[in-house]
């Protein structure tokens, strides 16, 4: 035992408020994605498709997203360093600020306050707060990293570290903008250049809020719930330098085909192609992790969590450089199989790991077991179904659109007229959004499952006190 | 707040392959990096004259 306890308000108040802004995210997502087929669902000014698609991204992946990796953070840092948060009332203040900053982002979404960049809407005012509150953050875990009684770092605290270093330089660059008013600016860079640093910072916001952190969880998590060690350190950290090195490089397969300078895109696909192997490095290590072991596939229903995780993130980071090599960045490029990708990743990869790191920390800082395993399991299938379902529509109807845009009469018209093009996508459409349903019912048993699982340790807690009052 | 037993991190990372890199993975590895310099070498419009719009104007032409 240890001579100290460790903090974690600040960690369920970060894994509450994430499922918070999950739910409201994933309604805001299934709003959208009824808009494409039935636009009576539009309801101007403030819940049109423009701005519900910005609400929902945002709130998903900072708000659910971001907010549980906050927590899972500083629910890691604290162990792997074996020492308290350096300042725990700031980590309080940063659960606050953080909630109060996600409320007003999204609002001033809806009001149409928008820089129109992707994955960086937000206007200047709430990106200032947005630096502060990562900076209240850096401080704090990368205090605590420094003042570490564990002298060696696992391979997750290097994720972490590369998470809090990256995503301040990418979204400070970005986000530079002049101020016109208090919901207006204009970017500091023009044309290719605007175009190029944009995309340099969106793709690497997938790399480094949606990859390392989730990384950092996974390689914490699966030796931790399944009791297997993983299998190569060496490869760890191989994956680890090589990612963070290649990711910055990628962004310009975003730009294929643009008047970005033909040597700059080159540069990127030959980056983005490398990829491949860093991430896969992690993809290999968790399944020979599990390879000692197969048996904790059954046994262990959080395995099946990290495992199916581990195995859309290989998916992805196949899928993802095939996207951005020239030939089918052409063909898929602006179609619906990028959302169908983005997908694959959102709701595979990350919420799958995020869910089962939060299965693991909930019953555990309780002190109890997980209020239901098949409830735990249902979750498992429905989320998978639901977001198999949704990508391979995607997939579909992407494909589809890039070939009837593409083809041409003889005499070099276009051989199909636009609304022949969008009358195709419907039954995709529709199909999308009930797989999107079937995610969400998934996610609503996740959610029953964590509060009834708070609520059970509560009562075990209360039952231990009075018996041990009784004793006295 | 809650006393807590301490992460033994030895138990995290398998000791017998603890250095080890799969060779296939290995292979992957190296062959994308000597794939990356050929790809960029080639359609690098410096070093070979390649270029965007010449490739798409060779499309059309045929």
């Amino acid at each position: 035992m240890n001579d100290y306890r460790y903090d974690y308000e600040t960690v369920k108040g970060f894994i509450l408020s994430a499922i918070f802004w999950g739910v409201i995210g994933l309604v805001a997502g299934l709003w959208i994605s009824a808009q494409m087929w039935d636009a009576s669902l539009n309801i101007p000014p403030y819940f049109n498709f423009g701005r519900l698609r910005t609400f929902h991204t945002n709130v998903l992946a900072y708000g659910l997203g971001i907010g549980a990796e906050f927590g899972v953070f500083y629910y890691l840092v604290i162990r792997l360093t074996k020492r308290p948060l350096l300042f725990p009332k700031l980590a309080r203040f940063h659960l606050w600020l953080f909630n109060v900053g996600i409320a007003i982002a999204g609002v001033t979404l809806l009001l149409g306050w928008n820089q129109s960049l992707e994955y960086a809407e937000f206007e200047w005012p709430i990106d200032i707060a947005i630096v502060i509150l990562w900076v209240i953050f850096a401080i704090n875990i990368l205090g605590t990293i420094i003042k570490r009684k564990e002298e060696q770092m696992y391979i997750s605290l290097w994720y972490i570290i590369a998470t809090i270093i990256t995503v301040a330089i990418l979204y400070i660059v970005n986000n530079l903008s002049i101020p016109a008013g208090l919901d207006k600016s204009y970017h500091l860079y023009a044309g290719v250049n605007s175009a190029n640093v944009e995309w340099w910072y969106g793709h690497n916001a997938v790399g480094f809020l949606f990859t390392t952190p989730i990384l950092a969880m996974f390689y914490y998590f699966l030796p931790k719930s399944t009791g297997l060690p993983i299998y190569s350190h060496r490869l760890s950290i191989i994956s680890f330098w090589s990612l963070i090195f290649a990711y910055l490089w990628t962004g310009a397969h975003h730009l294929v085909y643009t008047p970005l300078p033909d040597w700059i895109q080159t540069l990127g696909i030959a980056f983005t192609l490398f990829l491949i192997a860093p991430s896969w490095g992690s993809v290999v290590n968790g399944y020979f992790t599990v390879e000692s072991d197969w048996s904790v596939m059954k046994n262990n229903y959080l395995t099946k969590f990290f495992i199916a995780g581990i195995t859309f993130y290989g998916l992805q980071t196949i899928q993802g450089p095939s996207q951005g090599i020239r030939v089918i960045s052409s063909l898929i490029h602006y179609t619906d199989w990028v959302p169908g990708h983005v997908h694959m990743g959102t709701m595979g990869w990350v919420t799958m790991t995020i869910c089962a790191s939060v299965y693991y920390i909930i019953p555990h800082i309780y002190k109890t077991e997980i209020y239901s395993i098949k409830l735990a399991n249902a979750h498992f299938w429905l989320v998978l179904i639901g977001q198999l379902a949704f990508s391979i529509t995607m997939w579909i109807t992407g494909v589809q659109q890039g070939a009837m845009w593409k083809m041409t009469n003889p005499d070099g018209t276009l051989k199909y007229t636009f609304m022949e093009g969008l009358l195709r996508n419907y039954p995709y459409w529709e199909l999308r959004t009930l797989a999107g349903i079937v995610f969400v019912i998934g996610m609503l048993l996740f959610i029953y499952n964590v509060m009834m699982t708070i609520k059970k340790g509560k009562a075990e807690l209360e039952t231990k006190l009075q018996a041990a009052s009784a004793t006295a | 707040m809650y006393k807590e037993e301490f992460d033994d991190l030895e138990k995290f990372e398998r000791e017998d392959t603890k250095h080890k890199l799969p060779l296939g993975w290995l292979i992957l590895y190296i062959g994308l990096i000597i794939f990356g310099i050929f790809y960029t070498y080639m359609y690098t419009p410096a070093f070979t004259g390649w270029t965007q719009s010449k490739a798409i104007e060779e499309t059309l032409n045929k």
